[in-house]
């Protein structure tokens, strides 16, 4: 047993001829949050349903849990699919009990399983009812329980916090480290940045083909540090300090942060009497990092980080 | 492999409740007391009908002044009491007497009124004797006014040849393999249809992706067909339960008069659930395929109707020819693995053979396993290994 819970190799998939995902590599650490990142359409579902043996590759190999047939493995593991389902007419407990069971749990014991957790999440009154009395938020932490009822050892969220209001993408963070901290490794798609830099200690960018693989301080570590200025003064012999790559724009300045640092420029801005009003060196964020390396034309509107 | 048969049995049992605890199971419970309503219906119809077709004819041997005297009563009798029907009287001098009624004579009167006698045949309405011993004692009551002190009319039955017999046997067998066909058909029509509705409705609501990642597709199919069979099942058994408890209650002795199929009972029912369960699964995992192409429940209707007719199309070349199994059509039916369960029922209804049914049963899950292999894979590449909200033109 490796202590990878998913070691993928030049995964391909071709739709209709076009290769939709393209020789994507991903080592996912037992135990460890791991974060799929990427726009629309960059291939992150088709990734994810490769790992999980829904569909097969036309290229490269995949071992989860140790298994070469993904599904030989299911029994260890959770999916939350980004299109939620279940059986309407299922009440609450037996909707989990089901999932559970798919998974291998014997039914009485899935049974109750599903009462515990549903009684912990707050939603014991919802035990008998049926799903489709549920409103959207309950019916999704439902299947949310029903992924992990088994107890899963890895546990795959496509696009999780989607349909979720602030409160309750919190209480899945929270759900997400408290499955860690119990063992589980947790691999999740997202193209909201934010949570993926909150939980992620190794995240992939992916756009096709993989972007970046590592830490999300690593992701960042790709960009320098960038330098903000605001004067008073439009103008001077102070600009000639300034570094090839400075821009204005709305009257601050933005450039990289030179080899040299910002002791040189400051002293020429001083000299000049530029009459400084703000500077600042600041640290390249995920969403930076992440723009540099897909390109902003492919952030639609949903990628704007929280 | 028994963590597959668990999640075929997660499958069919969460399949079965569904289905038995909806509106469905009502209907299907309520369906023979619908067929039997029609079915009364349409014999009160038939049996009007047949008030008004022709009366039986009855041959008189003898005498002319008989034969008149006979005609006249039976007018008297027909003007005297409302809703009487008589037979036809034809005066036959020459007919032997002691020969059978046949052709359109169910009834001879011989010996003239002193000593009349009566020979009915078997296809006789049953009350005929008794409408022929009236006209007789109205015809001596006129000819001797205060009672004739005669011998009451002799009847004979004239018993069916023993070839008869066996020819009527033979058509209710093969009336039993007809109807035990057409509730094969029907049973598996209505449930292959839930079945592909059930089908899109679980693509639809996404929950196939779920089981997808859980279990192979062909154990997903399995336990899908293995749900709505045990649904069907629990039909049957209700069904069957009121037909005989309704049977026992109105007519007790209608079931000493349920023809006996070739094999006998013991073995015909379970080989009817045998060719039920087989022609079902076989249907269903082609309707599984197809359900597996659509989208949604348009799409359902659209495939209802030509997959109702092609159901259609084989049951009539399986029940071609009913009435002769060994005929090459009969076999072909037996061989096509679509028409093959329900080309059996004939078989097992008429000829007391049991190797051909192993033999058919083994052919027919040969072609299950085919068809669901198949029906699957179509299902993988053609719904599952699809893009979804990939954009190719992103790349």
């Amino acid at each position: 047993m490796t202590g990878l819970a998913v070691d993928a190799r030049g995964l391909v998939k071709l739709y209709d001829g076009v290769r939709a995902v393209d020789g994507v590599d991903l080592a996912v650490p037992r135990g460890s949050i791991f974060g799929i990142l990427g726009p629309n359409g960059a291939g992150k579902t088709t990734t994810l349903r490769m790992l999980l043996g829904i569909i097969d590759p036309d290229g490269g190999e995949r071992i989860v849990l140790g298994e070469r047939e993904p599904l030989k493995a299911a029994p260890h593991v959770g999916y939350l699919p980004e299109e939620r389902g279940l059986y309407p007419g299922m009440t609450a407990r037996e909707a989990i009990a089901f999932l559970g069971a798919l998974r291998g749990l014997p039914l009485a014991e899935a049974r109750r399983r599903a009462v515990r957790l549903l009684e912990e999440a707050g939603l014991g009154e919802a035990i008998d009812r049926p799903i489709r009395a549920l409103s959207k938020g309950m019916a999704q932490k439902v299947q949310l329980l029903g992924t992990i009822v088994h107890g899963p050892r890895l546990i795959v969220f496509d696009e999780p916090f989607s349909g979720l209001d602030a409160l309750n993408q919190e209480r899945l963070e929270d759900l997400i480290r408290g499955q860690v901290a119990g063992g589980a490794t947790v691999l999740f798609s997202t193209h909201v940045i934010a949570h993926a830099e909150r939980l992620c200690e190794q995240i992939a960018i992916i756009k096709g083909n993989i972007r970046f693989n590592g830490t999300v301080a690593e992701a960042r570590g790709r960009l320098a540090q960038r330098v903000r200025l605001r004067t008073r003064a439009a103008a001077g012999p102070w600009r000639a300090a300034l570094p090839a790559d400075a821009a204005s724009r709305n009257g601050e300045w933005n450039f990289a942060l030179p080899p040299g640092g910002v002791e040189p420029i400051l002293k020429a801005l001083i000299d000049g009497d530029a009459g400084i009003e703000a500077l600042s060196i600041e640290r390249p964020s995920l969403h930076d990092a992440f723009i540099d390396l897909v390109g902003s034309d492919d952030m639609g509107s949903d990628e704007v980080p929280e | 492999m028994t963590r597959r048969l668990r999640i075929v049995w997660t499958i069919a049992r969460r399949d079965y409740v569904a289905a038995v605890f909806s509106r469905l199971f009502l209907f299907f419970i309520l369906l023979p007391l619908v067929f039997g309503l029609i079915g009364g219906i349409l014999g009160g119809i038939n049996a009007g009908t047949h008030d008004d077709g022709p009366a039986p004819i009855v041959a008189v041997s003898g005498d002319a002044v008989t034969f008149d005297m006979l005609t006249a009563a039976r007018g008297r009798l027909a003007g005297r009491i409302p809703g009487f029907d008589p037979p036809h009287l034809v005066r036959e001098p020459g007919r032997n007497p002691r020969a059978a009624p046949g052709g359109a004579v169910v009834a001879m009167v011989d010996g003239g009124l002193d000593r009349p006698h009566l020979v009915v045949s078997a296809d006789a309405p049953p009350d005929l004797a008794g409408q022929i011993a009236l006209i007789v004692e109205d015809a001596r009551a006129t000819q001797r006014p205060g009672g004739s002190g005669l011998p009451r009319i002799d009847i004979t039955y004239a018993a069916r040849p023993a070839s008869t017999r066996v020819e009527t046997r033979h058509e209710a067998q093969i009336g039993l393999a007809k109807g035990a066909q057409y509730v094969v058909l029907v049973l598996t029509v209505m449930l292959a249809g839930r079945l592909l509705s059930s089908f899109v409705e679980e693509k639809s609501n996404k929950v196939i992706e779920v089981l997808a990642a859980a279990a192979p597709i062909d154990t997903i199919f399995l336990g899908k067909l293995l749900g709505m069979t045990l649904f069907a099942f629990t039909c049957v058994a209700a069904w069957t339960a009121l037909l005989l408890g309704g049977t026992l209650a109105v007519a007790p002795h209608a079931l000493a008069h349920v023809p006996v199929p070739a094999v006998g009972w013991a073995l015909f029912a379970p080989l009817v659930l045998l060719y039920f369960t087989s022609s079902f699964l076989l249907f269903g995992a082609i309707m599984l395929g197809i359900g597996a192409q659509t989208s949604s429940p348009a799409d359902i209707q659209t495939l209802a109707l030509p997959t109702t007719l092609i159901q259609l199309a084989v049951f009539g070349f399986a029940s071609f020819d009913a009435a002769r199994p060994d005929h090459w059509v009969g076999r072909a039916a037996a061989i096509f693995p679509w028409s093959s369960a329900l080309a059996m029922i004939p078989r097992a209804a008429e000829l007391p053979a049991l190797l051909p049914h192993l033999l058919a049963l083994a052919w027919q899950t040969a072609w299950l396993l085919l068809s669901i292999r198949f029906a699957a894979r179509r299902f993988r590449t053609g719904v599952l290994n699809t893009g979804g909200k990939t954009t190719r033109a992103s790349r």
